[in-house]
């Protein structure tokens, strides 16, 4: 099976810092693929190299099994791309933004496009540059959904949208994808909606994808083992942060660790706090 | 081969009724419409910097969508968006310049090709400026101001210098459209388009604003309060170009271009207090909390009063400095008298007023852009007209001063406006 998009070994760098460093990604068809980073861990810069808007320093990124940077138009009609601030169409009310971004795709779904418009409750007549910034998200996902693409890479998609209408939003994107089959990359910091629709979670960190796991067994895989007197023997688990008290270790299946005091499982949440407290040296 | 049609789709909303590009394209439209009406008259004073604001202004438009599909991160997913965005706007050049070119050529106007000439080279140097880095065109009013400079010394230039320009143009077209394929999505891009719609025609750069003199700040409060440090740009730049009228008189024997210079820089001034307001929209609610005034009313007469005052101020320096360029000024047959000076500085004093009121009440960003061009349009034909018109000084001077009247009852008419303008931007 060809790989929707696939990052191998690509490292960012902004004059000396690193963004991305040798981070590998894949994403299939029918994945839901959900980022999970703090802010500047680079999960923006990742997309955007993914789809070819920005060059990696080294490595290669490819869609559909094209390099990124010289995608043909038929493999760019099969990506949504919805960015943190989406912008275009200031000057155009939502219709004639909607008409003018339908010519540009054959296979535009008007039925699709209604049933969005309806449920986000977006006036065809208001002016684009008069949305609110919820508003003006849901139309950028309108404008990325609604021909049906076979890659979809949402930067924040929801961090706009009400709890009500993200629900909905996030339970058709998961629709679409089983539907589909379609690949979906998404970013978010609402940890609920990554373990409601995600089948995979990507957890990023210094520039490096350090935990690609199934969601619905990273919560089995993932423990917080806090250290007793003895010293604990960790080397069939990798270790996702070491403190003075206690480690989080990935890989655990359900057995007992001699030397533990306590292992606790954690919820995602708690997983993302724990991966980034800081270590001791 | 796509249908005209197809290839015009959505011209309208990227061209006319986005904000940023109706600054601009309205600006060339409207001069083109007065150009119409002049150009029969042979007037190449006043029909000179039009033809080049018309060129400047699709120039400039164009540059702006460069922006706009710059900061579109999904431009580049978008299959065909920039290139029709980009043909259209080639097509609009096109038929511009060939307009200029076929009227040149058959009314034997040098003039018209110096216009498309000069035009077209400012035009294209900003649009190769912007596809390299978008933060150049903050640069697009010192252009206006160089075109305008450029008309007025015209008839000083040798015909080659025209066809010196014709050929950089035709060399920098070229050369621009082999550039049009590097436009890419650049982070930057958002944030001058953004400011760009913000500042509008401002010419001036953050760097250039005067600080805060709390004690005069207290004087022009509550003007102040909305207006911050435009205030003191525009009162601080109003002075400087004023004091540089003795200077060019002096060397140059003609006021024109020195009094050319303020009748710009001033309405910009007080369009660029408009904006710096409706920036700090939030602020009327701050300021109607604080105990200061007993009603709306009183608000609003104290918010006029610091206006004429300010406008006032900025007309005093003006009409000062043009009395000592009358009495320093070289003999010539055309001298700048006391009498034209007077008539002038009223003008300023009520187009000013009159801006204001307008922009007070007109709400819509499009209706205001549009009705300053077409106002500055008028404060430039009526100002030389004053200078040399054979109408008795006495009976301008009449006409002046009522339309100065006019303009501070309207500035108190409007006002009440405030409350509503502020409140839509939010």
């Amino acid at each position: 099976m060809t790989a929707l998009l696939k990052l191998q070994s690509v490292t960012k760098k902004f004059e000396t810092h690193s963004v991305l460093n040798k981070l590998n990604l894949t994403v299939e068809p029918g994945m839901v693929i959900g980022l999970l980073g703090k802010n500047g861990a680079g999960k923006s810069t990742l997309m955007r190299i993914a789809l070819g808007l920005d060059n990696p320093s080294e490595g290669n990124a490819t869609c559909f099994g094209e390099s990124s940077r010289n995608l043909s138009i038929s493999s760019r009609s099969k990506i949504g791309y919805v960015p943190q601030q989406p912008f275009g169409y200031e000057g155009f009310s939502v219709a004639e933004a909607l008409k003018l971004h339908a010519s540009f795709y054959s296979n535009w779904d008007f039925d699709l496009e209604s049933l969005w418009l309806n449920r986000f409750e977006l006036n065809r007549a208001q002016r684009v540059d008069k949305l609110s910034v919820g508003q003006r998200q849901c139309l950028a996902l309108i404008m990325a959904m609604a021909y049906r693409p076979e890659l979809l890479v949402l930067d924040e998609p929801v961090a706009s949208l009400d709890p009500l209408t993200r629900r909905e939003f996030m339970s058709d994107l998961f629709e679409l994808a089983l539907e589909s089959q379609s690949g979906i990359l998404f970013s978010s910091h609402i940890t609920t909606d990554l373990e409601r629709v995600a089948s995979h979670i990507a957890l990023i960190k210094s520039g490096q994808i350090i935990l690609f796991e199934e969601a619905d067994s990273l919560k089995d895989k993932i423990r917080k083992v806090v250290k007793g007197t003895t010293p604990l023997d960790l080397s069939r688990y990798t270790v996702l942060n070491d403190s003075k008290n206690a480690s989080l270790i990935y890989g655990y299946e359900g057995e007992t660790i001699s030397g533990a005091k306590q292992i606790i499982p954690l919820s995602l949440e708690q997983i993302f706090i724990e991966v980034h407290q800081n270590a001791i040296a | 081969m796509p249908s005209l049609k197809s290839s015009l789709r959505g011209f309208w909303g990227h061209w006319i009724t986005e904000k940023g590009c109706s600054m601009y394209m309205s600006f060339g439209l409207l001069s083109f419409a007065l150009l119409c009406i002049l150009l029969p008259m042979s007037e190449t004073r006043l029909s000179l910097p039009l033809s080049i604001f018309v060129t400047l202004g699709c120039g400039s438009g164009f540059a702006w969508q460069i922006i706009k599909l710059r900061a579109d991160e999904t431009l580049a997913l978008i299959p065909g968006k920039k290139k029709l965005v980009l043909n259209q706007g080639i097509a609009l050049l096109t038929v511009t310049y060939s307009l200029f070119l076929i009227f040149a050529v058959a009314l034997q106007r040098m003039d018209a090709l110096f216009a498309a000439a000069l035009g077209g080279v400012l035009s294209t140097w900003l649009i190769l400026k912007v596809i390299k880095n978008t933060r150049y065109f903050k640069h697009v009013t010192s252009i206006y101001f160089l075109a305008a400079i450029g008309s007025i010394y015209y008839d000083k230039f040798d015909g080659n210098v025209t066809w010196l320009l014709l050929l950089a143009w035709l060399v920098m077209s070229l050369y621009s459209l082999t550039k049009l394929n590097n436009i890419a999505w650049s982070n930057t891009a958002i944030h001058c388009y953004k400011n760009g719609l913000n500042t509008g025609w401002s010419p001036l750069p953050t760097a250039f604003t005067l600080p805060k003199w709390a004690e005069f700040d207290k004087q022009l409060f509550p003007l102040s309060f909305f207006a911050g440090k435009t205030l003191y740009t525009f009162l601080g730049t109003v002075t400087l170009s004023s004091l540089a009228i003795p200077i060019i008189v002096y060397f140059l024997e003609t006021p024109n271009l020195a009094i050319f210079i303020v009748l710009t820089i001033s309405p910009i001034g007080i369009m660029f207090i408009r904006w710096s307001m409706l920036q700090n929209s939030r602020s009327i609610e701050t300021l109607w909390v604080l105990p200061i005034f007993n009603n709306r009313q009183e608000l609003h007469r104290a918010f006029v009063n610091r206006l004429l005052f300010v406008v006032t101020l900025a007309t005093i320096i003006f009409w000062l400095s043009c009395l000592v360029a009358v009495a320093i000024q070289p003999n010539s047959p055309d001298a700048f008298t006391i009498s034209q000076a007077n008539l002038v500085a009223i003008a300023m004093f009520a187009g000013l007023i009159s801006i204001f009121a307008i922009s007070m009440y007109l709400s819509t960003d499009i209706k205001f852009t549009f009705a300053m061009m077409l106002l500055m349009n008028v404060y430039f034909i009526i100002i030389p007209m004053m200078i040399s018109s054979k109408v008795p000084a006495y009976l301008l001077l009449f006409l002046n001063l009522c339309w100065a009247g006019l303009a501070i009852l309207l500035s108190f008419k409007t006002i009440k406006r405030i409350d509503t303008v502020m409140q839509k931007r939010k």
